[in-house]
């Protein structure tokens, strides 16, 4: 069962999410799905990473997990852990029953025998408390699993990813292998804070989003703000690129550029005046120098 | 139309970008579901599925004109419509579909061109071999399509006059202290990076092992009430290990600059094991570079802080005004869990080397670390300063090979 028809059919059902996308975006979307592989993103900050994940559950549907990654995120946080509490409140309740099932064992090594029979009733899955992972591997419909900001996560718990990257599976010691029901969509980002590993690579599909090309952010503009003048959407990109293309320290990312447009509607401004620019540019950038550097070049 | 792939990847592989087998793999499987007559989802289908570095996308481009597209190169100066086209609108794609459709046209379009070994659409379905081998596959418009893509056989060997040859064996012990080859140094830098992610890894284990201390009774009673007074969860106390804050000062005058950058790139590398790492540059005065390094290619930002005016990279470096000015402006960012790190050589060019300032550095910080990149024996001779810093640092090391650069990483993280 295929989600999406064509690469064009990814970008139409994309952009009925509002996300705006031309096929290099849309088309290791589409083979994702097509090759069931997870696809690993990489690009700057604010440039819509974790965005395509939210895309995708939306044109398709299907519940989106999220497993946002940090350092010392280890196994028990992301994929399972057990429900001692819960365990223990069967133990006590059974207390009774097990005068029963000990009843006819005569010696030691016959009650620990019938004891052993019953083992799994305390590490079966209902005392498995699933974190996202383990969530999306077992969900009866297909979902969206977001694993955010990979290279956050420490080296160990890249490699514990591995199995379920490649084969959708997790290994419980207590339980053997669990096999995912659905196909998850994964969808890795990362920010390139440190250089993922090879291994993890090879098993994903790579895409690297950079900053849109003018015609469309003034779109993705136009599209998350309807009620903004075209002109002054395009002075304000136009304005936007040319910031980025002077190295400053802190680049504005897409959602910036609308969180700004929006402010200037707000604030019923027809184009970029200096006056304009001096209450309104902290909206879009973040880092006081660059401020005072724009303020002081302008942009030119 | 798998031999394509194939083919391709290898062009790819002797550019220096690595593909395994399953990417190869995974770049045939996705061809199966791509049209193939629009060339930007063709190609980003290839790209997607074999390059998984953002620094080999530039690779990844030339290797696809080169190979899928006319052979543009062997008429340098009328270089194709064609291309520019396509880069610029490429809603239009005036290439390979409309080809498809108007035998004439694609016939012209080549000639135009110059290129002697397009097939014509004509002539395609009698002879070549690759034609038939693929016909008995799933019949896929793919294959009609690539098979009149043409191959540029040569073009792969032209790759591989141009393209690198990674391969860093026996790089432990070249001597650092001296003039490189170009090609050199990023083997070197690539090892550096395989010694830093050893080095890293080491380190994660370290914090594991910390979590098997003593028990801890006050925690292991508290979490028991949830579990009625059962200590069922055992909470064992946390060894302390902290991170530092690391403070690298590094002369880059003359030769030094050749082991500084490996140092520099060691540093950067194990970035994430420390609570923040702040590096400055100097020959005669201090800079700092720390923001420096922003996600852009290593190399290109080394180069870049060398012809920094604020640096004076062809000056004579005076560690004592250097140090002065460090003292003076940064003393007060230093704190117990810093750990200073200089790399040098201690010829201060018969300069003051105000020794002071480092003591007063040193009783702030949690440990000085001095490297020094000169073979020991030629320690302080001539204007080498060596004995008079030495005994306001912690530890003095020689640093000239990967080897040494790696204990001197240990050395780091372990402080």
């Amino acid at each position: 069962m295929a989600a999406y028809n064509s690469v064009q059919d990814v970008i139409q059902k994309f952009d009925t999410q509002g996300y705006i996308c031309g096929a290099d975006i849309a088309t290791p979307i589409y083979l994702m799905e097509q090759l069931r592989k997870p696809l690993l993103v990489e690009g700057p900050p604010g440039v819509g990473k974790t965005e395509i994940a939210k895309a995708l559950s939306g044109s398709l549907d299907r519940r989106m997990i999220r497993l946002q990654c940090y350092e010392g995120l280890d196994e028990s946080k992301a994929l399972y852990e057990w429900e001692y509490t819960k365990q223990l409140l069967y133990t006590q309740m059974l207390k009774d029953r097990i005068g029963d099932l000990l009843g006819n064992a005569s010696t030691l090594s016959e009650s620990v025998e019938a004891l052993n029979r019953e083992d799994s009733a305390f590490f079966s899955q209902h005392f498995l408390l699933p974190r996202p992972l383990l969530e999306a591997i077992l969900s009866p419909e297909p979902v969206v699993l977001l694993i955010d900001e990979v290279d956050r996560s420490d080296d160990e718990f890249e490699s514990f990813l591995l199995e379920v990257l490649s084969d959708f599976q997790v290994s419980i010691p207590e339980l053997g292998t669990l096999k995912a029901v659905q196909y998850p969509l994964v969808v890795l980002t990362s920010n390139a804070n440190r250089n993922l590993s090879e291994a993890l690579r090879r098993r994903c599909l790579y895409l690297y989003i950079d900053y849109p090309p003018v015609d469309q952010e003034i779109r993705i503009v136009l599209r998350k703000i309807p009620d903004i003048n075209e002109d002054l959407a395009q002075q304000i990109v136009r304005f936007v690129q040319k910031i980025r293309a002077l190295n400053v320290r802190k680049p504005p990312s897409i959602s910036e550029t609308i969180d700004w447009a929006l402010a200037l509607v707000v604030l019923n401004a027809q184009n970029l005046s200096r006056d304009v620019l001096s209450t309104t540019l902290n909206v879009l950038m973040k880092d006081k120098e660059d401020i005072d550097r724009i303020m002081r070049e302008g942009v030119r | 139309m798998i031999e394509r792939v194939v083919e391709f990847v290898r062009t790819l592989r002797r550019s220096g970008v690595r593909v395994s087998i399953a990417e190869a793999m995974d770049a045939a499987d996705a061809l199966r579901y791509t049209p193939i007559t629009e060339r930007r989802i063709f190609k980003t289908a290839l790209q997607t599925a074999l390059v998984k570095e953002h620094q080999d996308l530039p690779a990844f481009d030339a290797a696809f004109e080169c190979f899928f597209l006319v052979q543009l190169s062997d008429e340098d100066g009328e270089k194709g419509p064609d291309s520019e086209e396509n880069e610029g609108a490429p809603e239009t794609q005036p290439n390979l579909s409309n080809e498809l459709d108007d035998g004439e046209q694609e016939g012209e379009g080549a000639q135009e061109d110059g290129d002697q070994e397009e097939k014509m659409p004509g002539e395609g379905e009698g002879e070549p071999s690759d034609e038939e081998e693929m016909e008995d596959e799933d019949g896929y418009d793919v294959e009609e399509m690539l098979a009149r893509i043409q191959v540029g056989d040569q073009t792969s060997e032209a790759m591989t006059e141009t393209g690198k040859q990674p391969q860093h064996r026996g790089t432990e012990d070249i001597d650092l202290y001296q003039e490189l080859p170009p090609g050199q140094v990023e083997n070197l830098y690539e090892a550096v990076e395989e010694l830093a992610a050893n080095l890293v890894t080491k380190r994660s284990l370290r914090y594991r092992k910390a979590r098997s201390g003593q028990v801890d009774i006050k925690q292991t009673i508290q979490r028991s009430f949830r579990t009625g007074n059962v200590p069922f969860h055992i909470i064992r106390k946390r060894r302390k290990v902290n991170k530092h804050e690391l403070v690298v000062l590094c002369d880059i005058s003359g030769s030094v600059w050749e082991v500084a950058r490996f140092f520099i790139k060691l540093v950067q590398e194990m970035q994430t094991q420390f609570s923040r790492s702040r590096s400055f540059l100097f020959v005669d005065r201090i800079n700092e570079v720390t923001d420096s390094f922003d996600g852009r290619p290593f190399d290109e930002i080394i180069e870049q802080l060398k012809d920094d005016h604020a640096l004076n990279f062809f000056g004579l470096s005076d560690f004592g005004r250097a140090f002065y000015q460090f003292y003076n402006e940064y003393l007060m960012s230093l704190s117990r869990t810093s750990v200073l790190v200089i790399l040098g050589d201690a010829r201060a060019n018969w300069f003051d080397p105000q020794e002071w300032t480092l003591d007063e550095m040193k009783r702030r910080v949690h440990q000085v670390i001095w490297l020094n990149p000169e073979p020991k024996q030629y320690w302080d001779t001539d204007d080498s300063v060596m004995s008079k810093y030495g005994p306001h640092c912690d530890h003095v090391l020689e640093c000239r090979n990967l080897e040494q650069l790696m204990h001197v990483g240990e050395l780091i993280l372990q402080s």
